[in-house]
């Protein structure tokens, strides 16, 4: 998992719930990396969700409702980071349709051993797309959050549905419509 | 205090943690920049490679093209290459030079043609006519060799296209232009001479022609006088003098048959015919004319003959005749006292092939050996003894003939022992004689039929009214050419025939006439009735119109064939065999061809065929007459042409040649529309090719499948 995500975590984390919290997590979790993330590394990605299993354990908050605010808070970062990518896109329906073939292409390029998500889009009418997420990491709720805010982003109003296409949680469609 | 020792103690640990983060960023930058470093290396050999390979490639397309215009400018034509998009490629200096343009080089390569063209097309005498031609075959983009074009300066111009492919694609095209001036001016000077030769040999041999019938005809007087004389009261003396007389005027009369003969043999005025003959007949008959002479001397006269030659044979009977006479009649005037011999033998057989020997023998003087090797060349004999009888030609005319009847000869002769000649001839093996007098009563021509006959001689009349009234024919007889028209303008006959030499004009003439005038008989078969078989003669006879022709004297037969060949009941037979029906595309003019063939697809095909065969060369022929302009040429070849199209079903083609025709009749009229209307017409007929060809294609297969 790229360093990215680490050190967009911490930062949240830090942010909302304070550098003692943090510090605390990381002092309980006993991590391969000591705790040490910079943004173009690479790094386990069990790591992160021991750290997630902490911070739930502390704030008692529940695990989707953390990934979520964390998906949110990474859209942020990615976006001051790599605007240029998706400056041209006119709306959000239009970037989340090609995050799969151009977006996700242009990370490669950047980083050819960052594993990706895949997002298979498909267009059902002008306002309305349907996207599958699939990833062994289980991760959609941080996807969630990620589309909520590109929405936001583009000040589209939209509604999201979301459903699991399997029980383990490693492919989940969302429909993603523009009101 | 505690909580600011913890609070201390995690900003360490932070801190920690941001120095080691720290450190892993630094080492991966300095990892990373190491691979750029490398990457940027192998980048930058990678370049120099292409910049390398870019330098050699452009230093070969360089050489080549410098390779390829030196070629050009070396070649003595004016040289222009375009390329695809019509932009001047290569270019030569003499090029340049012919058209006047003093533009370097440099500056024209690359450039768009169209902005010199005006300047180049101006020089022609026409320069629309260039303009056309060009149009032309740039979009039809075949090779077009030897267009000519002449420039207002009089030069003249010899234009190459050709086009350039490379693999499938277009790839431009290149112009040759030759200054042919000189070329043509020497050809004219050519063919100025050689028409000037022919007009010499045609004028000898009417000359001759001429000379020989003018100078018999007195001769023929003077020999017949001396026989006249002979029977009257003459001294011994005078007898002498007769004998002189009677000898010089004979010899006289065989130079000038004989000087006629060569004349002819060499011009190539002699046709071979092929007809069935009775060869041992023919051996008889000739023996039964020297009967007379060979009694006054005392030579004796043998055959021998192979009796297993085939009794008809077919070949020419005539010249075969005519070589025999002059070598028999040699062999009898050189042996006083002995014996002539003729041998005539069948050498092999295969299948119809005969070939035979021929021998004429005598035990007469003989030729000395250092006369041999000159024996057959003209007016060369063997010694001066010799020569006191004869004219010397005798020899070289039957070598002329045996060679022209692609046969071999060869004399052999011992001095004071005799002569042998010996010649070698083909012929074919005739089941039946192809004209048995016997067949004359069976003529099977309606007694219906009228015949006009135009004829003079009073013998010849009678000969062919009692032939014409043997088959029950009605006929008119015309005498003078006066008289010939009187009938013609009155009766519609279905046949005429036309003797060549009339009182008050001659065949040829009257012939012409009949075909123009648009009388009745416009369209009635002529037959000539020539004395001679001289090819120019038969020449003349079909130039004026004329069918066909018989050689007087003819036998009953040669005439019934002529008959029954062109008059309506033994024509009414022939066959039109109607095929199934046969659609004709319908980009021609279905009806018409339709009523034209009547479904005779086989008729159809060939009207088709001939067509194509001449359209090509005729259209390059109203090219080259536009270039100069030549309207009376123009208007012949355009009226020629036009009924052509009709045949095929190109009626509107035939309709523009009518009008174009009609627009040349008219001096007023602009010459350069009619130069551009033949230009368009022409340009129409090419893209109309292909649908003739098409036709003529499923024209055959439809028959092959019928």
């Amino acid at each position: 998992m790229k360093g990215i995500i680490f050190t967009s975590f911490i930062e949240m984390v830090e942010e909302v719930f304070g550098i003692e919290t943090m510090d605390n997590i990381l002092n309980k979790a006993h991590l391969k990396s000591g705790g040490s993330y910079t943004s173009v590394g690479t790094y386990e990605a069990e790591e992160m969700m021991l750290m997630v299993e902490i911070l739930h354990q502390e704030s008692k908050i529940p695990i989707p409702m953390l990934l979520k605010a964390f998906g949110k808070h990474l859209f942020s970062v990615l976006i001051s980071q790599y605007y240029s990518i998706i400056k041209d896109f006119p709306d959000g329906l239009s970037m989340l349709e090609s995050i799969e073939n151009h977006i996700h292409r242009e990370v490669k390029k950047l980083y050819p051993d960052a594993m990706l998500p895949t997002f298979e889009a498909h267009r059902i009418s002008d306002k309305e797309l349907e996207l599958i997420y699939t990833s062994d990491r289980k991760l959609a709720d941080v996807a969630e959050g990620l589309i909520e805010a590109t929405m936001v982003h583009f000040h589209n109003y939209s509604s999201i549905k979301r459903k699991n296409l399997n029980e383990s949680g490693t492919q989940v469609k969302f429909k993603v419509c523009n009101a | 205090m505690l909580d600011m020792a913890n609070e201390i103690d995690i900003l360490k640990r932070k801190l920690e943690r941001e120095k080691a983060a720290r450190k892993q960023a630094e080492n991966l930058l300095e990892q990373k920049a190491l691979e750029l470093y490398e990457s940027n290396e192998k980048l930058k050999a990678l370049n120099q490679e292409l910049e390398k390979e870019v330098k050699d490639r452009t230093e070969i397309l360089v050489r080549n093209y410098t390779r390829l215009s030196s070629l050009v400018n070396s070649l003595s034509g004016g040289i222009l290459v375009e390329d695809e998009q019509r932009c001047i490629f290569l270019v030569n200096e003499h090029f340049l030079q012919l058209f006047d343009i003093q533009m370097p080089i440099a500056t024209l390569i690359g450039s768009p043609i169209s902005e010199h063209v005006e300047q180049v097309r101006h020089q022609f005498t026409h320069p629309e006519a260039v303009r056309f031609s060009t149009k032309k075959v740039t979009t039809r983009r075949k090779p077009r060799l030897n267009e000519l074009f002449y420039l207002k300066d009089g030069r003249i111009l010899e234009r190459d296209y050709i086009p350039i492919f490379t693999t499938d694609a277009y790839a431009g095209h290149l112009w040759h232009f030759r200054d042919v001036t000189e070329k043509h001016r020497y050809q004219n000077e050519l063919i100025a001479a050689k028409k000037d030769a022919e007009q010499a040999r045609l004028t000898e041999q009417l000359f001759l022609a001429k000379m020989s019938h003018e100078i018999r005809t007195p001769l023929n007087a003077i020999i017949g006088m001396t026989y006249l004389l002979e029977d009257s009261d003459l001294s011994e003396k005078q007898t002498d003098n007769l004998n002189t007389l009677k000898y010089s005027a004979n010899l006289l009369l065989q130079l000038i048959t004989d000087i006629l003969d060569l004349s002819k043999i060499e011009s190539g005025n002699i046709v071979v015919k092929n007809r069935s003959f009775n060869l041992r007949q023919l051996i008889k008959k000739l023996k039964d004319s020297f009967q007379i002479q060979i009694d006054n001397t005392h030579t004796g006269f043998d055959i021998e003959y192979d009796e297993t030659i085939p009794q008809w044979i077919s070949g020419d009977d005539i010249l075969l005749q005519q070589i025999l006479f002059n070598l028999i009649g040699n062999a009898i005037k050189f042996t006083p006292q002995g014996q002539v011999t003729v041998r005539v033998k069948l050498l092999n057989q295969e299948d119809d092939k005969l070939k035979l020997r021929f021998q004429v023998q005598d035990t007469g003087k003989g030729i000395p050996k250092e006369a041999l090797d000159s024996i057959f060349d003209k007016y060369q004999q063997a010694s001066q003894e010799h020569a006191d009888k004869g004219t010397g030609l005798g020899l070289s005319i039957v070598n002329e003939l045996v060679k022209f009847l692609n046969g071999t000869i060869a004399l052999q002769s011992e001095l004071n022992e005799g002569t042998c000649v010996t010649f070698h001839l083909e012929y074919t093996k005739a089941s039946t004689p192809t004209l048995q007098e016997t067949t004359v009563k069976e003529v099977n021509v309606s007694e219906t039929n009228q015949i006009l006959v135009v004829e003079d001689n009073k013998n010849n009349i009678k000969y062919i009214t009692n032939l014409l009234n043997q088959w029950k024919i009605n006929y008119r007889i015309a005498e003078t050419a006066k008289e010939a028209y009187k009938f013609v303008c009155s009766t519609k006959f279905d046949l005429i025939l036309m003797d060549i030499l009339l009182p008050d004009s001659n065949g040829f003439e009257i012939a012409k006439n009949i075909r123009g005038n648009g009388c009745s008989n416009a369209n009635t078969p002529i037959i000539a009735l020539t004395a001679s078989s001289l090819s120019h003669h038969i020449q003349l006879a079909q130039e004026s119109g004329m069918n066909d022709y018989v050689t007087k004297p003819f036998i009953p037969n040669d005439l019934k064939v002529i008959l029954e060949m062109y008059l309506p009941s033994s024509t009414q037979n022939e066959t039109c065999e109607t095929d199934e029906s046969f659609v004709f595309s319908n980009q021609l003019d279905q009806d018409r061809l339709s009523q034209l063939y009547n479904n005779n697809l086989a008729y159809a095909s060939e009207m088709f065929e001939i067509f194509l065969e001449v359209i090509e060369p005729e259209m390059n022929n109203l090219q080259h007459l536009l270039e100069p302009y030549q309207a009376q040429a123009l208007r012949k070849l355009i009226h020629k042409l036009k009924p052509s199209f009709g045949y095929v079903g190109l009626t509107n083609i035939e309709e523009i040649f009518d009008r174009l025709q009609h627009e040349l009749d008219d001096s007023n009229r602009d010459k350069s529309e009619i130069i551009d209307k033949t230009q368009q017409v022409l340009i129409d007929i090419e893209e109309l090719l292909p649908i003739i060809e098409q036709q003529f294609e499923q024209l055959q297969e439809t028959q092959k499948s019928n």
